[in-house]
């Protein structure tokens, strides 16, 4: 009996995967076409768009390229064919390439380009360095906000030293303090004596303020941060004071 | 004489004060709109939801809209697109006010004017975590709705989830479906689209919470999951909240032509 109920076993076993296999070839062939169709309502096409980005199904790639490449389409189906691709990640070149043209593109809208830099920095993608560097110097200050939060996820020593450059120059105290964040969060260990700086001499309290927490969040503090983050806590901002006392973020 | 002329001066400039309108617009502040025709999920007596799943998704809840200021005439606001910031005439769009969405009002934290609990670095600091937001996703199956963990919201869920992380939740966190704290309506559902006759479901506003339990005949679909049933964190339980007053709109939030797909309504092409 059990020579016979073995393979029949198996047999079970293989035809569920089969089946398995079917549906999920179905179901992705499914929504690229529901996505692709431009007859659809964006209301089923944006579900299918997410579908295919959360499957990590690399045969959905050229079809999102597609749709996030072409001006033609609809705003909400380029944003969210952008974030798929991110969300698959591989082919990392053919992806990257994707986003950077768009990024790039004519008359884009400055919420595409938002999406395709929190894409970059979700991707960790060290090999667009240039365009962030680009987008960090942009005169929307939050491009370069946003440019600034990707290179501190991408935390390699050239977005370090892009970060730091740019701190020293920067007008805008949101920019300034996504670029404290983002330098304080790379775990660097150069990025200490710039916190300190940011903490003895910006501005903005709300400059000192991100870098009292950040460098709170330091493991090791050198005597030099100690003396600052001692000193914040006669800060003229409450806040300040507040993440000095409590390291709250 | 002089002397009385400068305290006349005084005076004059005092009662100037006195009268002066409430503060304006704040970065910070939440604004609301209705959904069609001015109705909105929960101000009606009637806790209705739509037949058709896809509908109940995006179509015509009529929930209403909730985006946050962020100063300069702008607002960031969950859209079908994604988290976005746009100007502020795009919160309510030429389009939406066409279908009889109207505008409800804007809301700021109830101690939001005192420097010693708001000081203006933590507005500051609310304006750079929804900023870290823009160019995420959106929640458009209301799995999660408020963030955290998924990076997706919904309209509400951002607004929230931005308050949350300054330590200052406009809603408690918690699920209703039933009895204090809330409204409970008991829906029949006959839809000829779906061929759903006499389902009976039952809806629910929370009014302490944030999410409201529903029944729907399609609910597998959509909403957040717990104890069983499925749950949607409605704009109008936000808008209710003792945590927030009701300020002046001083700055245009309507009149936009940019629709791209609002939150819980009909705003798609």
């Amino acid at each position: 009996m059990a020579t016979h109920r073995f393979p029949a076993s198996i047999l079970c076993i293989l035809m569920g995967l089969m089946a398995s296999v079917a549906w999920s070839d179905s179901g992705l062939q499914e929504a690229i076409l529901k996505a692709l169709d431009p007859s659809n309502p964006l209301e089923e096409r944006v579900p299918a768009i997410q579908q295919l980005g959360a499957s990590k199904d690399e045969s959905a790639v050229r079809p999102l390229s597609d749709l996030c490449s072409n001006p033609s389409e609809p705003h909400a189906v380029r944003t969210n064919a952008a974030r798929a691709l991110a969300h698959i990640g591989e082919p990392r070149g053919e992806i990257l390439s994707i986003l950077e043209q768009v990024y790039r593109e004519r008359d884009v809208s400055v919420n595409l380009q938002y999406t395709v830099l929190e894409s970059l920095g979700n991707l960790e993608a060290a090999e667009a360095l240039s365009l962030l560097l680009e987008a960090l110097s942009a005169p929307d200050g939050t491009m370069r906000f946003k440019a600034a939060q990707a290179l501190g996820k991408i935390a390699t020593p050239e977005a370090f030293q892009y970060l730091s450059d740019r701190l020293t120059k920067e007008s805008d105290r949101y920019v300034r303090a996504q670029i404290v964040r983002a330098l304080g969060n790379t775990g660097n260990a150069a990025a200490e004596p710039i916190l300190i700086q940011a903490l003895t001499a910006d501005p903005a309290p709300l400059v000192r303020y991100n870098a009292a927490v950040l460098l709170k969040g330091f493991k090791n503090l050198t005597p030099a941060a100690r003396s600052a983050l001692d000193a914040a806590a006669k800060d003229s901002s409450p806040l300040v004071r507040q993440a000095v006392k409590e390291g709250s973020r | 004489m002089s002397r009385q002329f400068l305290c006349l001066i005084l005076a004059v400039c005092m009662g100037m004060a006195a009268s002066a309108p409430a503060p304006a617009l704040e970065r910070g502040a939440v604004l609301y709109h209705s959904g069609r025709d001015g109705k909105m999920y929960g101000k009606e007596d009637a806790l209705e939801l739509t037949c058709s799943a896809l509908q109940l998704v995006l179509g015509e809840l009529g929930a209403g809209h909730v985006a946050l200021y962020v100063g300069d005439y702008k607002i960031i606001h969950a859209v079908l697109a994604g988290i976005e910031e746009t100007v502020s005439t795009d919160f309510l769009p030429v389009k939406d006010q066409a279908k009889g969405m109207e505008y409800l009002g804007a809301k700021v934290p109830v101690d939001y004017q005192d420097p010693g609990i708001w000081p203006e670095e933590r507005k500051d600091q609310l304006v750079l975590i929804a900023r870290e937001q823009v160019g995420k996703g959106y929640d458009i199956t209301f799995h999660r709705q408020t963030g955290p963990g998924s990076g997706d919201f919904t309209c509400v869920g951002f607004a929230e989830y931005v308050y949350e992380q300054m330590g200052y939740p406009l809603t408690p966190m918690g699920y209703y479906s039933g009895g204090d704290g809330g409204r409970t309506y008991t829906q029949l559902y006959n839809c000829i689209s779906t061929l759903w006759f006499d389902w009976e479901g039952t809806n629910t506003l929370a009014l302490e919470v944030r999410f409201s339990r529903f029944e729907h005949p399609l609910d597998w679909c959509c909403g957040r999951e717990q104890d069983g049933g499925k749950h949607l964190f409605f704009p109008y339980t936000q808008f209710m909240q003792p945590t927030t007053v009701e300020v002046e709109t001083d700055i245009p939030v309507t009149g936009g032509v940019n629709t791209k797909g609002g939150c819980f309504i009909q705003t798609l092409q």
